[in-house]
C-alpha cells in the first residue's frame, strides 16, 4: 500500500495537470445538507486524484463524509460547491438524464446492503442494469450468466436474494456493478455485513477488478486493515475538516 | 427502459405487496361494481319503461288505424277518437310505404272467430285445485277475435312475451293469447305457464244461402298455445296468430254470401304499424299518413319525456357510482404513496444502476393503472352480477303482477369503461406519486440521510 498522503487539506488552488491520467479528479469540493438547525457541512474543500487502475480507500470517522463524497462521485447526488471530474464528465454540469446515463454507463455500485430488488432473482439483479442500458433481452440473459460465473454463483442464477447468503448477495451486487463494463467501480462498506470469510472473498474480487478490468476502485471503509490493503487510502478526519 | 420491462417490474412490485394491492383492488372493485351495476340498472329502467311506453314494439312505432283522422288529433300521443272507418288495404299499405321516413310497415289484420278452450283447459301438471276450477274444468266456447301479423318481423310489432314464444312464423296450428284468455278462465296472470302447451280450437264462419235458407258453414282449427304475450290489440282479441293462419280464416269468411254477418272488416287490415327511421321522424311520418287519410297514434311525446327523465335519473346514479369511484381513486393514491415511502431505497438503487426519472415515473404509473384496470374489471362483472341479481328480484315482482320481465344484457359500453376509466383514475390517482418516485434523489440508495 502506498502510505503517502494523497491529498492536503491545502490542497486547494491546485490545478490538475493536462497530460493527467486521472480518473476522478476532485477540487475544492464542498456539500453541506439542510438540517433543523441550519446547514450541516460534511464536505469542505475537498481535493483528491485518482489514477486509472487504483484501488483507493476513503475511510474516516462516521459523520466525515465518506459515503456523501461517494454519492457525489456516483452521481447520486448533486455538487453544491467546486469542481468533480470523473472519466472526463463534469458531474456538475450534467442534466438529470445525462447523469442517469453516467450511472448506467460509467459507474458501478456496491453497497453495504447489497441494494439488490428483492423481487428479482440473481440473474434478473444483474439483468436489470443491462435493461437500463438497452440491451437486447437475449444478450442481457447470456451476460447475466457469464457475469454469475464469474463471480461463481452460476448454479444460484434463479435464487431470490432472500435465498442466498450475505457474501453471495454481495458478489450478486458486484456482478451488477459490473454489468455494463464501468470505469470505476464505487463500493460503500462492501463487507460491512459480512463475516470474515465472505469479507476476504469479496475484497479479494475487488482487489482484482483492476487488474481483470482496468476498473478503478473507490471503496469507503471503516476497516484499517482492509484499507491497508488498498493502494491508496484518503482519509476524512471530520466534517468541517479534511486530512490525509 | 423498454414497456414490456416496465411492465414486468410493476407486475413484480404488485406482486411484492400483495395483501396492500388486493386490498386496493377490492376498493376499486368495489366502487366500480357500485358505478356500472348504477348504469346497468338505470339502462335496464330506461328499456323497461320505453318498452312499456312503446307497448314492446320499437320507439318509432306509429299505429295506423282503419279510419279517417279528426283534425286536431295530430298533436297527441292517442287520439281520443277516430274518425269514419277507412278501408286499409294493400294499395294503401303500399302508399304509406313509400312516405318518406317510413322504415317498416306491417299490416295487422282480424278476423272474428269461435273460440273453444280444452277441456280441462290448463296443462295436466297443473294443480289439481287449479284444475278443478270451474271456468278451468269446464271452460265455455266464446266470441273472439284473431289477429294475424307477420311475425317474421316481430321485432318491428308492440309485442312482449310473457310466457313462452310467439308462434313460428307461417304456422297455422299455433297460436298465443293475451293475459285476458288467462284471466278468463279465472286464473291469475302467473299461472300462464299452465296454459301454454295446451290447444284450442277456434273456427270462422262463412254465410252460405241454402234453397232460400241462410246456413252458416264453419272452419275450424286446432292450433297449440306456444306463448302468452302481454299486448292486446282491442279488448276483444285475444288471441295472436301467424298472419298466414288469419288471412286463410278471413278468406274464408269472405267467400259467403254476406261477409258482414259474421263481423268480418271490410277493411283488408284492421291496422299498420309503421316503424319511422327515428324517433325524429314520427311527427313528420305521422303529418304524411294523416294527409293521405289515415288516423295514427303514437306516444312520441311520451317517449320524448320518459328519456328525458330517465337521462336525469342515469346521470345522478352515474354520480353517486363516479363518487364511490374517485374514493376508490384515493385509496389508490394512498397506497402507491405508501409504497413510494416503503420504497425510496429500492428507487434508489434503481436510479444508481442508470434508471432515469421517467424510468421510475413510468414504473409506478403502470403498478397504479394496473390496479385501476383490474379492479375496474372485476367491478364491472360484479356490477353486471349484482344488476342481474337484482333484475331477478324484479321479475319476480314484474311476473307476479302478469307483466314481462326485464332483461339484464352486459352493456359493452359500460365494460369497456368500468375497464379503461377506473385504469384512467387510478393512473391520475398515481400521478403524484409517480411524480415523488421519480423525483426522489438517487442518494435514497445510499440510504436515508
Amino acid at each position: 500500500m502506498n502510505s503517502t498522503p494523497i491529498h492536503s487539506p491545502s490542497g486547494a488552488g491546485q490545478t490538475q495537470d493536462p497530460n493527467s491520467t486521472s480518473v476522478v479528479a476532485i477540487r475544492d469540493l464542498s456539500h453541506s445538507y439542510e438540517i433543523a438547525t441550519g446547514d450541516l457541512t460534511v464536505l469542505s474543500h475537498v481535493d483528491l486524484e485518482i489514477e486509472r487502475g487504483e484501488i483507493v480507500a476513503v475511510t474516516g470517522p462516521s459523520g466525515a463524509g465518506k459515503t456523501t463524497l461517494l454519492s457525489l462521485m456516483g452521481g447520486l447526488d448533486r455538487v453544491q460547491r467546486g469542481t468533480l471530474q470523473v472519466c472526463g464528465h463534469e458531474l456538475a454540469t450534467l442534466s438529470g438524464d445525462e447523469l442517469a446515463e453516467y450511472r448506467r454507463t460509467t459507474v458501478g455500485f456496491v453497497f453495504q446492503d447489497f441494494g439488490l430488488l428483492p423481487t428479482l432473482n440473481a440473474a434478473e439483479n444483474i439483468e436489470l442494469a443491462l435493461t437500463l442500458a438497452g440491451v437486447a433481452r437475449r444478450q442481457r440473459h447470456r451476460r447475466a450468466l457469464e457475469l454469475l460465473d464469474q463471480v461463481g454463483l452460476s448454479a444460484r442464477a434463479d435464487h431470490r436474494p432472500s435465498a442466498l447468503s450475505g457474501g453471495e448477495s454481495q458478489r450478486v451486487a458486484i456482478a451488477r456493478a459490473l454489468a455494463n463494463d464501468p470505469q470505476v467501480v464505487l463500493a460503500d462498506e462492501p463487507t460491512g455485513n459480512l463475516d470474515e470469510l465472505a469479507s476476504g472473498r469479496i475484497l479479494a474480487m475487488l482487489m482484482e477488478l483492476p487488474k481483470d478490468r482496468g476498473c478503478t476502485v473507490v471503496m469507503v471503509t471503516h476497516n484499517t486493515s482492509i484499507a491497508r490493503q488498498c493502494d491508496r487510502e484518503f482519509v476524512l478526519a471530520s466534517p468541517s475538516e479534511v486530512v490525509s | 427502459m423498454t414497456w414490456r420491462d416496465a411492465i414486468r417490474l410493476a407486475v413484480l412490485g404488485i406482486g411484492r405487496r400483495l395483501s396492500r394491492a388486493v386490498l386496493t383492488v377490492a376498493a376499486v372493485m368495489l366502487a366500480s361494481a357500485l358505478l356500472s351495476s348504477l348504469l346497468i340498472a338505470g339502462d335496464v329502467a330506461r328499456s323497461r319503461v320505453l318498452d312499456q311506453v312503446s307497448r314492446g314494439g320499437p320507439l318509432s312505432g306509429i299505429r295506423v288505424d282503419a279510419a279517417a283522422p279528426i283534425a286536431g288529433t295530430l298533436d297527441t300521443d292517442q287520439p281520443s277518437r277516430l274518425g269514419p272507418a277507412k278501408t286499409i288495404d294493400e294499395a294503401a299499405r303500399r302508399q304509406i310505404r313509400a312516405l318518406a321516413g317510413v322504415r317498416s310497415v306491417l299490416a295487422v289484420t282480424v278476423q272474428p272467430v269461435l273460440v273453444v278452450p280444452p277441456v280441462p283447459a290448463v296443462l295436466a301438471s297443473a294443480p289439481a285445485a287449479m284444475r278443478a276450477l270451474p271456468k278451468v274444468a269446464a271452460p265455455k266456447e266464446y266470441s273472439d277475435g284473431i289477429v294475424g301479423a307477420d311475425l317474421r318481423r316481430a321485432s318491428d310489432l308492440p309485442l312482449t312475451v310473457v310466457e313462452g314464444r310467439l308462434p313460428t312464423p307461417g304456422s297455422h296450428d299455433e297460436v298465443a293469447v293475451t293475459p285476458a284468455y288467462v284471466e278468463r278462465l279465472g286464473l291469475q296472470p302467473t299461472d300462464a305457464q299452465y296454459v301454454v302447451g295446451t290447444e284450442i280450437e277456434y273456427g270462422s264462419a262463412r254465410a252460405v244461402n241454402v234453397l232460400g235458407r241462410r246456413n252458416a258453414r264453419g272452419r275450424w282449427v286446432r292450433a297449440l298455445i306456444v306463448g302468452v304475450i302481454a299486448q292486446e290489440v282491442d279488448s276483444r282479441v285475444q288471441i295472436l296468430a301467424p298472419q298466414e293462419a288469419v288471412i286463410a280464416a278471413r278468406l274464408w269468411s269472405t267467400g259467403g254470401d254476406d261477409p258482414r254477418i259474421f263481423g268480418t272488416p271490410e277493411s283488408p287490415y284492421k291496422a299498420l304499424f309503421v316503424v319511422a327511421q327515428s324517433l325524429d321522424d314520427v311527427p313528420k311520418v305521422r303529418r304524411l299518413i294523416n294527409e293521405v287519410g289515415y288516423s295514427t297514434s303514437a306516444p312520441e311525446q311520451l317517449i320524448a319525456n320518459v328519456k328525458r327523465y330517465v337521462h336525469v335519473v342515469e346521470i345522478v346514479l352515474g354520480g353517486i357510482g363516479t363518487i364511490g369511484l374517485i374514493i376508490a381513486a384515493l385509496g389508490i393514491s394512498n397506497a402507491m404513496l405508501a409504497a413510494v415511502r416503503e420504497r425510496r431505497r429500492e428507487i434508489g438503487v434503481l436510479k444508481a444502476i442508470g434508471a432515469r426519472d421517467r424510468d421510475v415515473r413510468r414504473v409506478f404509473l403502470l403498478e397504479a393503472g394496473a390496479l385501476g384496470a383490474i379492479g375496474g374489471g372485476l367491478g364491472t362483472f360484479f356490477g353486471w352480477a349484482i344488476a342481474s341479481g337484482l333484475a331477478a328480484v324484479v321479475n319476480n315482482y314484474l311476473n307476479t303482477q302478469g307483466f314481462a320481465g326485464v332483461q339484464v344484457g352486459f352493456p359493452i359500453a359500460v365494460g369497456l369503461g368500468g375497464v379503461v376509466g377506473a385504469a384512467m383514475l387510478a393512473l391520475i390517482a398515481g400521478t403524484i406519486p409517480a411524480h415523488l418516485a421519480a423525483r426522489l434523489p438517487a442518494r435514497q440508495a445510499m440510504g436515508d440521510r
